[in-house]
């Protein structure tokens, strides 16, 4: 008997029981080369301490403040972190490989932080897409943990796309430009 | 604050290990704790310790810990008396001092009028020399010809510094080694000023390479003002502490006594109340100290300070902000052999000391005679991508120096945090430096003895 990795499908449907149950904060399964870690937020996460738990449920009615307050999270359900090679959205995997089809260049965020396009808020972004760049074009700003670190092309060529929004953190190695080599 | 004031539950406006040091002082004191935090934080130790909790805003600073409004907005709903701000964020934000006091929330620190006075550099050195306090040696204002220049620097002697006024952060400046090299430098300096900031305005300093970096805590109420034995934070890198220890191995008692009585009489001036930290360089050549400026708030190395003098200064603050009158007295206060902290970072001091976030996936942290961990890490941690970098502060104490270095070196090897960079080896490495341990070291010690920048 031959073992095949899980489908896309069987891991959506995966995500989505975790979501719906109520009795599980954190899911982790190896499965072959695959590993998946689910996380709900609001989960505690310091393990094998009762009494912290306890306490925490004691506090009062947390979720319903921090919707009051702040009406655009909702974190109470939400996974935290998918490692590869369960795709972020089939959407953004299609476009890669049809890039790269292509013959495009990536540019790719050397660290995780937060992208900035511009140099500072309200500020021209360092490129736009149809615009030239040489291998030293400063091409985005990344920020992580207070040091701010400019990123260059390092390729040289078209800007053809730009993949991710002013402030949007990034992670290690995801593409942040499409670059249309000369 | 001329009343006393009941204070039964504390909001605590920070994250991180200073949010944990603040809940156990409120814990000690018998009082409620309401720990707001970040979307980036909602595991945090500092939330799974609270009483109360509150999520605040979105993962990035401004959104959250800098939202004024959302922090009071807080503090209304669960009915607190008092705001601690912690270090950083929001807690040298004068307006938000006053509008917490708009608000009829205490906040604990000084008044906004005198974070206001002492926030501003130049304001804080004019306010410094004018109560007496030494101040390092240059133009008093800016100097507008050669003229002039020249004046100011064969009376002060060289090497000057140029220092363009709307320059900072070591950007806009020129040393200048004779007066052969003056006019040229200041002509290109002014001219340097003008196309980078705008503002050709220069000043003159004194250039001083062999310094310490002395800084004195104090912490004063409505009658008195306390000063506690000298730290010294020479150990930097670009301007960034990583070790402190006090006393300091380059003073003698003659020195400490006078900038301890510098301190008192600045913070007389301004009529200081609460914890505060008074800057001073120390020029290793003359043996002269200036005033640098003055941090309103409890620092990061407070426990440094703590550990000499077995007080608590958080515990502190929150008394003094509650119009008590502390019963310690000056004489009460006698500093008692060394202390030493060695920040750890989520850093990779062998690549540039990248920051370095993600899960922590095992700690270990030592423990022992004379050992405290200031910390907020734990297994499973996941250090965010939006804050410093800072981990755990562990601070050593020993009858002496050399106990105090052998106690960090043995602590420090016991010291397990995995999945992500940390400065430790760093540590190890500085501790067991010769100059380090003979006390022979300025602020350029890692750049100059291990060639870090």
């Amino acid at each position: 008997m031959t073992q095949q990795n899980l489908t896309y499908d069987e891991i959506v449907s995966l995500i989505n029981a975790f979501e719906a149950s109520s009795e599980f904060n954190r899911f982790h399964l190896r499965y072959l080369d695959l590993e998946l870690e689910l996380e709900k937020k609001g989960a505690l996460s310091l393990e094998g301490s009762a009494h912290w738990r306890g306490v925490n449920r004691a506090k009062a009615h947390p979720e319903v403040q921090r919707d009051e307050l702040e009406p655009k999270v909702s974190p109470a359900k939400s996974y935290e972190s998918v490692k590869s090679p369960v795709p972020k959205s089939s959407k953004a995997m299609e476009s890669a490989s049809s890039h790269e089809a292509e013959g495009l260049l990536k540019v790719i965020s050397p660290i995780v932080g937060t992208f900035y396009a511009s140099p500072e808020p309200g500020a021209a972004a360092f490129v736009t897409v149809g615009q030239r760049v040489e291998e030293n074009t400063q091409v985005c700003i990344i920020e992580v943990m207070k040091l701010m670190s400019s990123i260059e092309a390092g390729v040289k060529g078209t800007i053809r796309e730009v993949t991710v929004k002013n402030n949007e953190p990034v992670e290690f190695g995801q593409v942040l430009f499409w670059v249309q080599p000369d | 604050m001329n009343h006393k004031a009941t204070i039964q539950k504390v909001l605590i406006a920070n994250r991180g290990e200073i949010a944990v040091r603040i809940q156990r002082a409120c814990k000690e004191l018998g009082i409620q704790t309401v720990q707001v935090y970040s979307t980036a934080d909602t595991h945090s130790l500092a939330v799974q310790m609270a009483d109360e909790c509150i999520c605040i805003g979105a993962a990035p600073s401004s959104q959250s810990y800098l939202n004024q409004s959302h922090l009071i907005e807080a503090a209304k709903r669960f009915k607190v008396q008092a705001i601690h701000p912690g270090y950083g964020f929001l807690s040298e934000k004068a307006d938000f001092a006053q509008l917490c006091q708009d608000n009829d929330f205490i906040f604990i620190g000084p008044s906004a009028k005198v974070i206001s006075q002492m926030g501003d550099k130049s304001s804080a050195k004019k306010i410094a020399k004018a109560a007496g306090v030494p101040t390092t040696p240059g133009s008093e204002d800016i100097v507008s010809s050669i003229g002039m220049a020249l004046d100011v620097s064969t009376s002060i002697g060289f090497p000057v510094l140029l220092k363009a006024s709307a320059g900072g952060g070591g950007k806009g400046m020129r040393v200048v080694n004779s007066l052969s090299e003056l006019e040229r430098n200041f002509n290109e300096a002014k001219r340097e000023a003008m196309s980078f900031f705008g503002d050709e305005s220069i000043y003159i300093e004194k250039y001083l390479t062999n310094i310490r970096h002395i800084e004195i805590q104090v912490l004063a109420d409505r009658e008195k003002v306390l000063v506690f034995s000298e730290r010294d934070c020479s150990i930097q890198r670009r301007n960034q502490k990583l070790i402190e220890e006090s006393p300091s191995s380059a003073m003698d008692p003659k020195l400490k006594q006078e900038i301890a009585a510098a301190a008192i009489k600045l913070c007389k001036y301004v009529g200081y109340q609460n914890a505060g930290t008074i800057e001073f360089i120390l020029d290793g050549d003359s043996d002269q100290f200036y005033f640098m400026e003055m941090n309103t708030r409890i620092q990061v190395e407070h426990p440094v300070t703590e550990m000499v003098s077995a007080f608590d200064l958080v515990k502190a603050q929150i008394q003094i902000a509650s119009g008590q009158v502390l019963s310690i007295q000056q004489e009460d206060l006698v500093s008692r052999g060394h202390a030493i902290e060695c920040r750890i970072n989520a850093e990779d001091s062998t690549n540039s000391f990248m920051p370095s976030p993600g899960l922590v996936s095992a700690v270990h942290f030592p423990g022992g005679a004379g050992v405290r961990i200031d910390s907020h890490v734990f297994q499973g941690y996941l250090v965010p991508i939006y804050y410093d970098s800072l981990l755990a502060k562990v601070i050593c104490w020993g009858q002496d120096r050399d106990e105090a270095i052998a106690r960090m070196k043995r602590a420090l090897s016991e010291l397990r945090i995995e999945g992500v960079f940390t400065t430790k080896a760093l540590h190890l490495e500085i501790l067991s430096h010769v100059k380090f341990i003979q006390g022979d070291f300025n602020t350029q010690f890692l750049s100059k003895e291990l060639n870090l920048n």
